[in-house]
């Protein structure tokens, strides 16, 4: 008889072999990184990778892509919401096809944000809330979604418009990203009162697109934000995924009707920038700010220095300075840098 | 005062292990082994069992000798730490399912489904029977219920079965095909004298039609009234084992009398080996070939020797178990 | 001995499975379990429709738009904690509860293989967090439809698929959850094999159920996550996504096969070998 038969407790062989192939079988579930593969591909200088990236063309992608922030701040809401994207831990999937259509799904447990740009029409759909947003665009108009900064690309762009000569950039071997053969860039800043250590960008081998970048702190080894695919499909999606009709039974609404939303953009779009690239501050007037947030501000910790009286938000990406006589100083720098652009002003 | 003129050869437990009863034995055992976990004697210990096919067989021992473990031995329930288990001609550790299709048995116990009926319970046993005929299962599970005298209580819940009916229930399901070997593990358990007697004959009728039965019992009357075969255990251990009449203990001569010297001598004459024992009376084993008391008393009362007393004693068998399991009823282990 | 009839031979498992499965629907207390699983969906369907409720979350909220709803809100209320407490008691049931009763032995000796034994309480086990699953949903859709309108089926992402298409995908969910309640069922089983107490089996498959809950709650545990059986049970909503997200039920369902695998062989490795002394 077999060898089970006559040590029967070798049986037990049978489930720890198995326990042991399962455990080694790795689990993606949402990390960017599922493999610490470097595989082999020619090399290319920091240059190269630039402009490949700046000439990349694609007709179209869909994929599924996470975000995770740990900045350092409470979380806010539930996951299904925009708004939420702030903190945590987020999974979205995207569809693109070309720069009139795109659609931005953010995933909740058992709910869903959709945001869906096709031609002259945006739809902005809840599950939770059942309603829609509804707007009609100019054919010229490129709507943002909700919230910046979704995707890699986006994301990437960003941090390429802070390359400036207090900058290094260098290339730093290779990865796969979404079971994507991947070179990395290293965006280092060259400044002290800069909170970011370094920025590294994933870019995709073959068509030379961001993949994911991360965000470090000076002190940090895990980034304190990062957005990255999981997976992704060159393939430009069908007209299918850009289709929306409002479900019936849905609360439809034409266009953003909400004032509390139009004061904060009124607020962003009026401030100025004091210093440039990584020390670059915003600076705005928050003395139209609702009731809410002054009661949050007053619970901040309490600043004060030549520039006046106020309170600080500390976070591990930025800073917060709200003075006493209503100034917003914000930054992805020291807070004493913060103090330096009250001061001058 | 009877005297049997059955031999009287030394019981052990190797005392029957002939080579020829090999092929004829329904279960054997060698050096059978097993000791629990978290226990430090072990509950079956070198047990050489042989039973012979055709026989009635009983396996006598107190609570906690060992008797179940042995079965469940037997019937693949239990792995022996060592030793090997032989039934029907086949080791346990690669028989086929066949081997056990042959045994009914009863294991400490009748135990069925509470809330099912007796006869659904029997059902149940049939469907996970493979090596049956699905189409016969309804005659058989009435046949077997019968056979038990449940026929009329078959519908009933077994829950709201007596203890009697549930034992009979028990032996029903050892019934529900045809077998070779029927091990029942104290059969007779709670049932009253009327059911006991209807058990007993039960095996004494299935002894007749020629299925081996495998008895364990503490009642040594059981093992008088239907065993043609008896293996004692105490502590596990097998103290004697053969047919019921070589367990019989040798008849023993006692004479009292204040000659003791003497009578020794006369004895020695006669050629039978005899002690004074501490009360002061000569005994002395006694079988069929010495010579007839009659004649032993002449030659005493010959010699001058006053006689006191002459009597040739017949230990019964409960003795001889008490004698045996050391502790007689008392719980082992 | 006779020989063994071809009819025998040609069904070995099947008699023996109907029996089981018959003794799991007979057992009150299961009768009991499946009636209170089953009036889930109907005090769902009651309350939305008395309250006239189109607002909530977990598909509460879309059944006064389709009666279909009331299934899946059904099935994702039941899924924390009702279906599995079910599931623990049936399967941790399966080898101690005939272990209690003294019926193992009876049945070992029959004979049954101890594998054969295994393999048809574990798939009469399987056959029963099917049945309960799908018995939800179906009263659900069936409570749901006298109730509430039927149509088009509005999916997470704003987006309608028809009726039929609907069903295929509840179908979808339910066979999901199935998968994964048989990760428990898989744990109550082996943990069936080590006790001869089904309660205790049960309360340990219970408990293990809270604990790794909790676990998947406590973000720097976010590595263990993925192992945890419970972390991929809600996902069953990708199901309700336009297109079908697959990636997450894929690997909810490969997780599920992974316990169901490691702890079936553990409970064949242990009931094949141990000592039945019940
Ligand atoms: N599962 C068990 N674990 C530990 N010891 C046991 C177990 N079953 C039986 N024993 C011990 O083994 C010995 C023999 O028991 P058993 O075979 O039941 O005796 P019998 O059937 O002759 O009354 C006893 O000492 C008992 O305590
Ligand atoms: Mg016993």
């Amino acid at each position: 008889m077999d060898i089970f038969t006559k040590r029967p407790k070798l049986r037990w062989f049978v489930p720890v072999v198995f326990a042991s192939a399962a455990l080694a079988i790795p689990l993606a579930s949402g990390a960017i990184f599922a493999d610490d593969d470097t595989p082999a591909l020619p090399k290319k200088t920091a240059q190269e990778l630039l402009t490949d990236m700046r000439d990349s063309e694609v007709d179209g992608f869909s994929g599924t892509l996470v975000k995770n922030a740990d900045l350092g701040l409470p979380s806010l809401g539930g996951d299904a919401d925009f708004a939420a994207l702030s903190g945590g831990t987020h999974t979205l999937r995207v569809w693109s096809a070309g720069s009139d259509k795109t659609r931005v799904a953010l995933l909740g447990e058992l709910g869903e944000s959709d945001w869906i740009h096709n031609g002259k029409d945006a739809w902005f759909w809840s599950s939770e809330d059942n309603s829609v947003i509804h707007e009609k665009l100019d054919a010229s108009e490129q709507p943002a979604p909700p919230n910046a900064s979704h995707t890699p690309d986006q994301a990437a762009d960003e941090v390429l418009g802070l390359l400036g000569p207090n900058t290094d950039v260098a290339t730093d071997g290779t990865t796969r990203v979404a079971s994507r053969d991947a070179y990395e860039l290293v965006v280092k800043p060259r400044t002290d009162t800069s909170l970011i250590g370094e920025v590294r960008i994933a870019i995709d081998a073959e068509k030379s697109v961001p993949l994911s970048v991360q965000m470090f702190t000076k002190t940090g080894t895990k980034p304190a934000f990062e957005v990255g695919f999981t997976h992704i499909d060159f393939q430009k999606p069908g007209d299918e995924h850009f289709r929306f009709t409002p479900p019936p039974g849905a609360k439809v609404s034409e266009g953003y009707d909400n004032a509390g939303d139009k004061a904060w953009e009124d607020m962003i779009n009026e401030g100025t920038f004091v210093g440039e690239n990584w020390e670059a501050v915003w600076v705005g007037n928050g003395a139209n700010l609702d009731e809410e947030a002054q009661r949050m501000i007053r619970a901040l910790p309490a600043a004060n220095g030549e520039w006046g009286r106020g309170h600080i938000l500390e976070s591990k990406l930025f800073s917060v300075l709200i003075t006493d006589d209503g100034q917003i100083y914000v930054g992805a720098v020291t807070p004493e840098r913060l103090y330096e652009a009250a001061n001058s002003k | 005062m009877t005297v049997t003129d059955s031999p009287s050869r030394a019981l052990s437990p190797e005392g029957s292990r002939n080579s020829e009863h090999t092929a004829c034995g329904a279960v054997i055992t060698h050096d059978l082994m097993k000791t629990f976990r978290r226990s430090s004697k072990p509950a079956v210990d070198k047990l050489n069992l042989f039973v012979p096919r055709g026989s009635v067989y009983g396996f006598l021992g107190p609570n906690g000798s060992g008797k179940t473990t042995t079965i469940r031995m037997l019937l693949g329930l239990v792995s022996p730490d060592s030793g090997s288990v032989e039934v029907l001609g086949q080791s346990v550790s690669c028989r086929t399912s066949d081997t056990l299709h042959k045994v009914g048995a009863l294991i400490e116990g009748p135990a069925f489904h509470p809330y099912l009926s007796g006869e659904a319970n029997l059902r149940r046993l049939d469907a996970a029977d493979t090596g049956v005929d699905p189409r016969t299962s309804s005659t058989r599970i009435g046949h077997a219920l019968e056979r038990v005298g449940l026929t009329a209580a078959a519908g009933k819940t077994f829950r709201t079965y007596s203890l009697g009916m549930k034992q009979r229930l028990g032996i029903a399901a050892a019934l529900l095909c045809e077998r070779e070997l029927l091990v029942l593990d104290e059969p007779t358990n709670g049932l009253d004298p009327q059911g006991t007697r209807e058990v007993r004959s039960l095996i004494l009728e299935l002894a007749a039609e020629g299925v081996t039965v495998l008895l364990s019992t503490h009642l040594l009357s059981e093992v008088e009234q239907v065993c043609s075969h008896v293996g004692v255990l105490r502590a596990g251990v097998l103290q004697a084992q053969g047919p019921l009449a070589s367990l019989r203990p040798t008849p023993q001569l006692r004479i009292v009398t204040i000659d003791t010297v003497s009578t020794v001598a006369v004895l020695d004459r006669l050629g039978i080996a005899a002690t004074v024992n501490d009360s002061g009376s000569v005994v002395a084993a006694f079988s069929a070939e010495n010579p007839q008391p009659p004649d032993i008393l002449r030659s005493l009362v010959n010699e001058g020797i006053a006689v006191r007393e002459f009597r040739i004693e017949q230990p019964n068998l409960e003795e001889t178990f008490i004698e045996l399991t050391g502790e007689g009823f008392d719980v082992s282990g | 001995m006779s020989a063994v009839s071809p009819l025998a031979l040609r069904a070995p498992g099947f008699r023996l499975l109907r029996s089981e499965l018959r003794l799991i629907v007979g057992r009150r207390r299961n009768q009991l379990g499946l009636a209170v699983l089953l009036i889930l969906p109907i005090i769902i369907a009651f309350t939305v429709k008395a309250t006239d409720t189109s607002e909530g979350g977990d598909f509460i909220g879309s059944i006064s738009g389709n009666g279909m709803f009331v299934a899946l809100a059904a099935l994702s209320a039941a899924l924390p904690l009702f279906l599995p407490v079910a599931v623990s008691a049936v399967s941790s049931d399966a080898i101690a509860g005939e272990a209690h009763q003294g019926t193992l032995r009876y049945l070992l000796t029959v004979p049954v293989s101890r594998a054969r034994l295994l393999a048809v309480k574990a798939i009469a086990v399987a056959i029963s967090c099917a049945g309960v699953t799908f018995a939800v949903a179906l009263v659900g859709l069936v409570i749901g439809w006298i109730l509430f309108p039927i149509g088009d089926v509005t999916l997470l992402s704003g987006t309608q698929i028809s009726q039929g298409e609907g069903i295929a995908r509840l179908v979808g969910v339910c066979a999901y959850m199935t998968l994964c309640l048989l990760a428990l069922a898989a744990i109550g089983l082996f943990f069936s094999t080590l006790t001869e107490q089904p309660l205790g089996g049960s309360i340990a498959v219970i408990i293990l159920a809270i604990v790794s809950a909790i676990l998947n709650e406590i973000p720097q545990l976010d590595w263990l996550h993925p192992y945890l059986f419970v972390h991929h049970w809600m996902v069953f909503g990708d199901f309700f996504r336009a297109p079908v997200l697959w990636d997450n039920l894929r690997e909810g369902a490969l997780v599920s096969l992974g316990y169901i695998v490691v702890f079936v062989s553990a409970a064949w490795a242990h009931f094949t070998t141990k000592d039945i002394t019940s």
